[in-house]
């Protein structure tokens, strides 16, 4: 269960992954600004002295993304320093996992994700009751979404995951990109808004970060 | 010098009802406190008239919330009169045949599973769950029979063998198509909403009550404190016809902010039908401004010809 | 007299019956603005999501990006000969800069897919999508798109278009045909994996590897938890330059 969410952390590192999506269109090539923005998703987070980092499936979904788009010098280091600010208030939580933050910590560290996403015109939602992260672009297209605390969350589940089948969670495996080849068709019913088709990371439901203890580092 | 003041002063040369008053006041009327008077009294009234008029205001916002959002019959009626179960019907289909493509049955097999009619039944019973405070769930065991009965004469008919193993397959097949129907039928964030919503219809007949018995309060004062008729109907009219310019002024600024027809839902049966609940209950907020400005209106006359006969007499 | 009457006229239609509901309702309007608005403004910021630039589209069109570029590859070459040649590098180390092509989005047809020896022909899509799978085959968008160096990831439906990799075998040519360049890839290996089975697939890999997988059995009846793998290396197609 080390594996089941340890932080939030990755919500300000997904809104950084996204960023991509909504600067400006169909400019290819990863630039000096973008490859700054992926670095920043390479680096860790320490929370309850407990490095994380982001699962490599997200780092290639940024990379695509990236490929798309045009972000500047600016941007990116605006976006950086602000992700910095939320990695610093995650470590000044104390929290070691998700469970661990109060609601106003919930609260602050979603605003600051907001402030990290609204550098290239993003804007984050997080429902509370389901736990799941969404971002979308100004176009009203969702680029990211997640469940925390749920890596076999299922963007194609029911609202009421109770009634129907529950049990396709596990929470100790990396997001699992394997579909049904022909599964993904339904929206998740708690994140509706738009854009199915192009869910950045939706297909592999869950973002969760690894844990990697500071002496494996060290090693 | 103020309006008031001035017609407070015509009245005074045209005579009135009271005749006997209103001479004492015409020998003080330059007297400094009789000039305080003057002046405080419309003042009083015109603010008793602003607490009027915002307590219509939000009695009318009330009522059509009462009239919309916490009635089962205006989203049922939506949904039968613009065409949802139809959109979901065909949505259902495309996703069952997707399933279809990837679990070893033939194209056909998918036909018969999504009709208008079950549909109707299964939403309607959502939606009535939700209004009458129960869990929002959606019944899945009339389809996921219908769906076992197909699979058993689909086996039958092309004479294939079952093992366990297939058993199993079907069985996760039947769970998936069983969440794409769940998907389909339930509405994104509605059982969030439900739990609010069922908890506010207390309180929003709570809020209802006060706030008429808030207004009456107000009319009362304003029609018992006021020797003059016209000025009786004046303040009311004013009142009236502030709350029916703020009630038509809400869904104008909200149609003309362009937001709803960019409300950014995904299926086309969600998105159709939530453009047209937000846009009906704009129009039920013109309704009652309609109701008030009627009510203004006849106020207004009312004004006129009490201020008329207070002139020629 | 005169003023007396002119004051009758004013003040049976006076600018306070006019102005006063005027002021009524921006008063309204401004206490809602300092009074409720704050309180909901959590609701607000959740409702705005649920707000756009534009009006959603909702057909069912995808947006294709695919103009095949000119074969670059040998047509003669046979399988046989394929796997051959396949041993040696690629005969000519051909580039394509990325800011020359249109980079696919998600969703997007940006090439096709052909597996002779299989008679697999399908439009490829980037990241998985019901109408991309309904139509092609899909890349992950956790993996990359041909080119690029690293694995790519396809999937698509055991009952259309990836039916026929049950004919799968070494040595048969993979064809993508992508609106920058024409790749071929010689099939290695066929395995069956779990679903969750993460050993099945590396997206860390830092040479070019393409896997395509479908449901497992073909033809079984309902869905199954295996997965059919069929795993293809590189023989020859432009490496991508990813300089911008």
């Amino acid at each position: 269960m080390k594996k089941f969410f340890k932080a939030l952390s990755v919500c300000s590192l997904a809104a950084a992954m996204t960023v991509g999506a909504s600067a400006t269109a169909f400019a290819a090539g990863i630039n000096a600004a973008e490859q700054k923005i992926l670095d920043e998703l390479n680096t860790t987070v320490t929370m309850a002295g407990t490095e994380k980092s982001l699962p490599v499936v997200y780092i290639n979904q940024a990379e695509n993304y990236l490929n798309t788009v045009e972000i500047t010098d600016a941007e990116a280091d605006e976006i950086i320093k602000r992700i910095e600010t939320v990695k610093s208030y995650l470590t000044s939580t104390g929290a070691a996992k998700y469970d661990d933050l109060t609601d106003a910590q919930i609260d602050e560290f979603f605003a600051l994700c907001q402030d990290v996403v609204s550098v290239i015109n993003l804007k984050i939602a997080y429902n509370k009751a389901t736990r799941v992260v969404t971002i979308v672009d100004s176009t009203g297209a969702v680029i990211f979404t997640c469940q925390i605390g749920n890596p076999g969350y299922n963007p194609g589940g029911s609202e009421d995951p109770g009634k129907t089948d529950p049990g396709k969670t596990d929470p100790t495996i990396d997001p699992n990109p394997i579909i049904k080849t022909g599964f993904d068709f339904n929206i998740p019913g708690v994140t509706a808004v738009a854009g199915l088709g192009i869910l950045l990371v939706s297909a592999a439901g869950v973002y969760f970060i690894r844990t990697k203890k500071k002496a494996e580092d060290n090693a | 010098m103020s309006e008031d003041e001035e017609i407070q002063g015509s009245e005074a040369a045209a005579g009135s009802e009271d005749n006997n008053e209103h001479e004492h006041e015409h020998e003080h009327r330059h007297s400094h406190s009789h000039r305080h008077k003057s002046k405080a009294k419309p003042v009083l009234y015109s603010v008793l008239a602003f607490f009027l008029a915002f307590a219509l205001f939000l009695l009318s916002c009330c009522a059509v919330l009462h009239f919309t959002v916490f009635s089962k019959d205006y989203m049922l009626g939506l949904m039968r009169n613009n065409g949802y179960y139809e959109m979901v019907r065909s949505e259902l289909q495309s996703g069952l045949e997707n399933l279809v493509d990837a679990s070893g049955f033939n194209k056909q097999f998918s036909e018969d599973f999504a009709r208008s009619y079950d549909i109707q039944k299964a939403v309607e019973e959502y939606i009535s769950s939700f209004y009458s405070g129960d869990s929002t769930l959606v019944n899945t065991v009339p389809f996921k029979q219908q769906l076992y009965s197909a699979i058993d004469v689909y086996i039958a008919d092309n004479n294939i063998t079952v093992t366990d193993e297939t058993r199993k397959n079907i069985s996760y097949f039947v769970n998936e198509a069983t969440q794409i129907y769940v998907a389909q039928i339930s509405i994104p964030f509605f059982s969030t909403i439900a739990n609010y919503i069922y908890k506010a219809r207390n309180v929003l007949n709570i809020v209802t009550v006060s706030l008429g018995v808030f207004a009456l309060v107000i009319v009362a004062v304003i029609f018992f404190t006021n020797s003059y008729k016209h000025r009786r109907f004046r303040y009311l009219f004013m009142a009236s016809s502030g709350a029916a310019l703020a009630v038509l002024v809400l869904p104008t600024l909200l149609l003309l902010s362009d937001k709803v027809r960019k409300i950014n839902l995904e299926t086309r049966s969600i998105y159709s039908l939530f453009v047209n609940y937000f846009n009906t209950l704009f129009y039920n907020f013109y309704i009652w401004a309609g109701v008030l400005t009627v009510i203004s209106v006849i106020l207004f006359v009312l004004y006129v010809k009490h201020y008329k006969h207070v002139l020629n007499s | 007299m005169h003023k007396t009457h002119r004051s009758r006229k004013k003040s049976l239609y006076g600018k306070d019956m006019i102005i006063l509901p005027i002021v009524f309702c921006v008063l309204i309007f401004l206490i809602c603005l300092v009074v409720i608005i704050p309180s909901t403004a959590s609701f607000q910021s959740t409702a705005s999501l649920f707000f756009s630039d534009r009006e959603k589209n909702f057909s069912n069109d995808y947006v294709n990006i695919f103009v095949p570029v000119e074969e670059s590859y040998d047509e003669s070459e046979t399988s046989a000969e394929s796997s051959q040649t396949s041993k040696a590098e690629p005969k000519k180390q051909e580039t394509v800069n990325i800011a020359n092509f249109t980079f696919p989005a998600y969703g997007n047809q940006f090439g096709e897919l052909i597996i002779e020896d299989c008679q697999i022909h399908a439009k490829l899509f980037f990241g998985y999508d019901d109408i991309a799978l309904r139509n092609g085959v899909c890349i992950y968008s956790g993996s990359f798109i041909p080119g690029y160096g690293k694995t790519i990831l396809v999937a698509g439906h055991n009952n259309t278009y990836f039916n026929g990799l049950k004919y799968a075998q070494k040595g048969q040519i993979v064809k993508i045909r992508t609106n920058y360049g024409n790749y071929k890839y010689e099939i290695t290996d066929m395995q069956i994996h779990d679903e969750n089975d993460r050993s099945a697939y590396d997206l860390k890999a830092d040479s070019e590897n393409l896997i395509m997988y479908t449901c497992y059995p073909f033809d079984e009846l309902g869905l199954t938890p295996n997965r059919y793998f069929v795993y293809a290396k590189l023989i020859s197609g432009p490496v991508i330059d990813k300089k911008a």
